[in-house]
């Protein structure tokens, strides 16, 4: 090793650098050997010395407590800090989120449950209009001269149940609908309906006064409660004690406003 | 430090706000970066503001310009350092600081000091002679350092005074691994000549890189 391949591994020589030993103890030879180059080693050492209480003697120096506090102020203003309500607030928004994505679930299968049921509904005012009052409006001079031709017939399956067919009928299970003899049915009537109204205690009754009707298009189902003893003028046996307990019904309007015909519910 | 978050998710976490991660990493690294602005410009105003840049940059753009394939956030740190004291102390040419940056500096001393001072090497007694020696001879090294130009003394600093490895040096110096072992040694040469009082114009004896 020569002066100047010396002179380059100078530094890392003193820095205690990872270099090849080889080339360490070349290095060391060559000093050895060299005064001059022996002398810029004890330089360097001495300078590396230096260096070393220079840099132990503002170790322990940084920037003031004033520079901490002004860049926190300036990280609070530049980046919205996420605080632990924030989290709470976004939580909260996910949470709302699924409650009101499930009310509308709801909402949505309430209206479609109503609509069906009024369809059905409609369609039952359909059919006991199509079969009991879909005859034509009695002209007003027959009307007033109370020509019974033109007024409106009630079909045999609408008229009052005799009396085998409401014991029948009484003796139904709560759920039983389907038992109920075909005898208490109205023969028009479809097998859905039978099913539709389960709840049924009788069949539609028409309310026969010796009104005259005009034949309805429309009509309402309306539930309402009326006495017991409302039973008995349909036929049915009503115990007296009970007359005054009522007794829930759906009531066929027309849209004239006249009730047309009535179904007692159990 | 935050156990187990890399400097990804540091940042992550400081850019999301979380105040902890900042402070966590301001205290490990301020301090580094201190030093090394005042090292490398003498002025304890001025390294403050460095600092304070620097963080700053940090809470700004910390996700768009750091790239963990290229190194440590520390280096990264004390890269946006180096840029921002260069910046500084190019302008500073043109303006008269009236502002007293020696507030945390001991009183200057002469630039010349004798390589051979056997004070320095045996033990610091509690003598005070020592002492105002010591620190005369600390000052005289400081001063030595502020008139190296630019780039040796940013690889002295680095590489001496804070103790990196090359490749930590020349990740923050944005240059290659040779070209900071040359200025680390052409750089000790220019130190030496300073300290032994041969002074001179340090830009006259600068060397190319090897």
């Amino acid at each position: 090793m020569n002066c100047a391949q010396f002179t380059t591994h100078l530094t890392e020589l003193v820095r205690r650098e990872p270099m090849e030993s080889q080339v360490r103890a070349a290095c060391l030879s060559h000093v050895a050997k060299c005064a001059r180059c022996g002398q810029s080693l004890a330089e360097s050492e001495e300078l590396q010395h230096l260096l070393t209480v220079f840099a132990d003697a503002d170790a322990r120096k940084e920037a003031r407590e004033l520079v901490e506090q002004q860049l926190l102020s300036a990280f609070h203003q530049r980046i919205p800090v996420e605080t632990r309500q924030t989290r709470l607030a976004r939580a909260w928004s996910a949470g709302s989120l699924l409650a009101v994505a499930a009310i509308l679930f709801v909402v949505a299968a309430l209206t479609l449950a109503i609509w069906q049921r009024n369809t059905k509904q409609l369609e039952t005012i359909r059919h006991v209009t199509a079969n009991t009052l879909a005859t034509p409006l009695p002209s007003p001079e027959s009307a007033r001269t109370g020509d019974d031709a033109s007024i409106p017939q009630v079909p045999a399956a609408l008229k009052r149940p005799d009396a085998g067919a409401i014991a029948a009928a009484r003796s139904l299970p709560a759920k039983g609908r389907e038992a109920i003899p075909a005898s208490v049915m109205p023969a028009e009537m479809p097998a859905e309906m039978a099913t539709e109204t389960e709840e049924a205690l009788t069949d539609y009754l028409l309310f026969n006064s010796g009104q005259r009707f005009y034949p309805m298009e429309r009509g309402q189902l309306i539930r309402v409660s009326v006495p017991r003893s409302m039973l008995g003028s349909f036929g049915f046996t009503v115990n007296p004690e009970r007359a005054m307990v009522p007794v829930k019904a759906d009531l066929l309007v027309g849209e004239d406003g006249m009730a047309r015909a009535i179904r007692f519910i159990k | 430090m935050s156990p187990g978050l890399s400097d990804e998710q540091r940042l992550k976490a400081i850019r999301a706000g979380d105040e902890r991660a900042f402070l966590e990493l301001y205290r490990e690294h301020q301090g580094g970066i201190y030093r090394f602005a005042l090292r490398m410009s003498g002025e304890a105003t001025l390294a403050e503001d460095v600092v304070q840049e620097v963080f700053m940059t940090l809470i700004g753009s910390a996700d768009s310009t750091y790239d963990p394939q290229r190194g440590s956030l520390g280096g990264y740190l004390f890269g946006v350092a180096r840029n921002l004291v260069r910046r500084r102390l190019a302008s500073r040419g043109r303006w008269i600081s009236f502002i007293d940056d020696n507030h945390d500096q001991e009183p200057q001393g002469s630039a010349s000091y004798s390589l051979h001072n056997p004070e320095m090497s045996g033990d610091l007694a509690s003598d005070p002679l020592v002492e105002l020696t010591r620190q005369e001879t600390i000052e005289s090294v400081r001063q030595a350092i502020l008139a190296l130009p630019e780039h040796y003394r940013e690889a002295i600093v680095l590489c001496d005074l804070h103790e990196m490895r090359y490749q930590e040096a020349a990740q923050i110096l944005d240059c290659s691994l040779g070209t900071v072992r040359s200025r680390l040694h052409r750089g000790r040469l220019l130190l030496l000549d300073r300290l032994r009082g041969e002074g001179g114009c340090a830009e006259a004896g600068e060397v190319k890189p090897a």
